[in-house]
């Protein structure tokens, strides 16, 4: 194979850059530890899909050939039920790797490693100033300076970029925008709603957000809400449902994602089954069982710590921040 | 036919795109954390040389393309048909203008061409990158003139046109370069 010609035995990354890792690493724990917040060591084989219509994940077999169940790709079922035994804690976090089949590329690594906490009692803006901060910190331990920080709503940035109403546009409309954006787009038939405002946020929006700014968009919209909150809010006078969610960019790059946490029991039942499971598996039964119980208030987010690393190192390719990528391995 | 899923689309890779054979230049995989994958690529059609980009959803799938390329001897043209031949199996080819195109002006009986060949028919052919042809016509040359730089242009006897040193005469054989059309050197003789 050429790719064993490049000398592919070598860690992607610098030794600097490594130790860059460890130190951003135990800073995030250090962070944490601070908030009396409990780390946990959630499962990394479960034995079902996740909720999330958009994810693969990796098949574990035994020797014979029989299904032994799967990898995560996100802790978060195991954290939630945790929080709904143990009430009392004020909150909880995973620090490790998650995967994610066939996300391969500039900035993906099938396997990567993920920081994902739960705060208690916290609404969706305490979560979203927690992340900025962390992220500062972080700055600060790399002997950056703070990065401004700008604030946009999703509904305002398609009106921006893509002259166009996200939250009333059918798929015309949508497939207008990225023609004129120069997207020539192979099965444009196959495409729903949700794939085209995915199509548009990644080639038209992302690519335009500050450069060397911390961005945080909310607004999402209610079809792309997963696990979060419904909340009405307004867009050009008119009241539209959007998730309760958010996400940072830093400079164009998705870094951490958070929603103010659904703890309804009926209507995430509902949402797992339209999302395509038929009959939910035993960890997402015992997943819906935790939330009859009871799941406090709390929001939750999810930071890609390899992502963050390329954003603080200056790195183009993920490949330069993790000893060895997928590529390497 | 088989067919590439778009994980495994990689640059070089060989696909029909539009009914015409492709190959990716380069594929970039883009995705939202929650949202749906997506390759961007940018594909070059291997009949008319042309680069567009196309976007796929992530999972879906490109007929693989019958493309290879092979080293051929050029025989001979009618100005219509050009044939060459594998100098293995010395199995004869027979391609047409569209697929030799300007490489046309520099095809000299025997020389080694690079032939791609899509369902075992040549779609494109392209000359050795240097060639040693004849020159059939140029002005006289300025004997001694090797200093001050002019230069006048040279029919080959393969029909390219290049431009040569004000030295250089008819019946002399000159090294060329084929992908820039530059004259490389003399050859002595």
């Amino acid at each position: 194979m050429s790719d064993l010609e490049q000398e592919t035995w070598r860690p992607g990354a610098s030794l600097g850059t490594l130790c860059q890792r460890a130190r951003l690493k135990r800073l995030l724990r250090e962070r944490l530890e601070a908030r009396d917040w409990l780390e946990i060591d959630a499962p990394v084989l479960i034995d079902s899909p996740d909720f999330e219509p958009n994810i693969t994940l990796f098949r574990a077999t035994l020797p014979d050939g029989t299904p032994a169940g799967s990898l995560h790709s996100s802790p978060e079922l195991s954290m939630k039920r945790l929080l709904c035994a143990y009430p009392d804690l004020p909150g909880t976090y995973y620090l490790g790797p998650v995967f994610r089949a066939f996300e391969a590329g500039r900035r993906h690594n099938p396997e990567f490693t993920m920081l994902e906490w739960y705060d208690k009692g916290a609404t969706l803006d305490s979560a979203i100033a927690t992340t900025l901060a962390l992220i500062q910190s972080a700055r600060e331990e790399l002997g950056l300076t703070p990065a401004p920080v700008e604030y946009h709503d999703y509904g305002e940035l398609f009106r921006r970029h893509c002259a166009l109403d996200p939250y009333q546009a059918d798929t015309d409309t949508l497939a207008r925008a990225a023609g004129h954006n120069d997207i020539d787009v192979a099965d444009p038939v196959e495409m729903t709603l949700d794939d085209w405002l995915d199509l548009l946020m990644s080639l038209v929006i992302e690519p335009r957000l500050a450069p060397n700014a911390l961005t945080v968009v909310t607004g999402y919209p209610a079809s792309q809400a997963a696990m979060a909150r419904l909340q009405t809010t307004r867009f050009e006078g008119q009241e539209v449902r959007t998730a309760a969610r958010f996400e940072v960019y830093g400079g164009g790059l998705e870094l951490a994602n958070g929603y103010h946490e659904l703890a309804e029991p009926d209507e995430q039942a509902r949402r797992l089954a339209s999302s395509g499971s038929r009959q939910p598996s035993p960890s997402q039964q015992r997943f819906l069982a935790a939330l009859v119980h009871g799941l406090p208030e709390c929001s939750g987010v999810a930071m890609g710590v390899d992502r963050l690393l390329m954003w603080l190192a200056g790195a183009e390719d993920i490949d330069a921040v993790l000893p060895f990528s997928a590529r390497r391995v | 036919m088989a067919s590439y899923s778009t994980n495994e689309f990689r640059a070089g890779l060989k696909v029909m795109l539009d009914g015409d054979p492709a190959t990716i230049v380069e594929n970039e995989f883009v995705k939202p954390g929650k949202g749906q994958a997506f390759n961007r690529t940018k594909v070059k059609n291997l009949k008319t040389g042309k680069t567009i980009e196309r976007t796929f959803k992530s999972g879906d799938s490109l007929e693989a393309a019958d493309i290879h390329e092979q080293e051929m001897q050029y025989l001979f043209s009618d100005g219509e048909e050009w044939h060459f031949m594998d100098p293995e199996s010395f199995e004869q080819i027979m391609a047409t203008k569209d697929a030799v195109g300007d490489s046309d002006q520099w095809l000299k009986e025997q020389d080694l061409c690079q032939v791609t060949l899509f369902n075992g028919a040549p779609i494109q052919v392209l000359p050795p990158n240097h060639v040693e042809l004849a020159v059939v016509e140029t002005d006289p040359g300025l004997r001694g003139d090797t200093a001050t730089g002019g230069t006048k242009p040279a029919k080959l006897e393969t029909g390219a046109v290049v431009k040569v040193p004000l030295f250089i005469e008819e019946g002399e054989v000159l090294r060329c370069d084929t992908r820039t059309g530059e004259y490389l050197s003399r050859v002595k003789t």
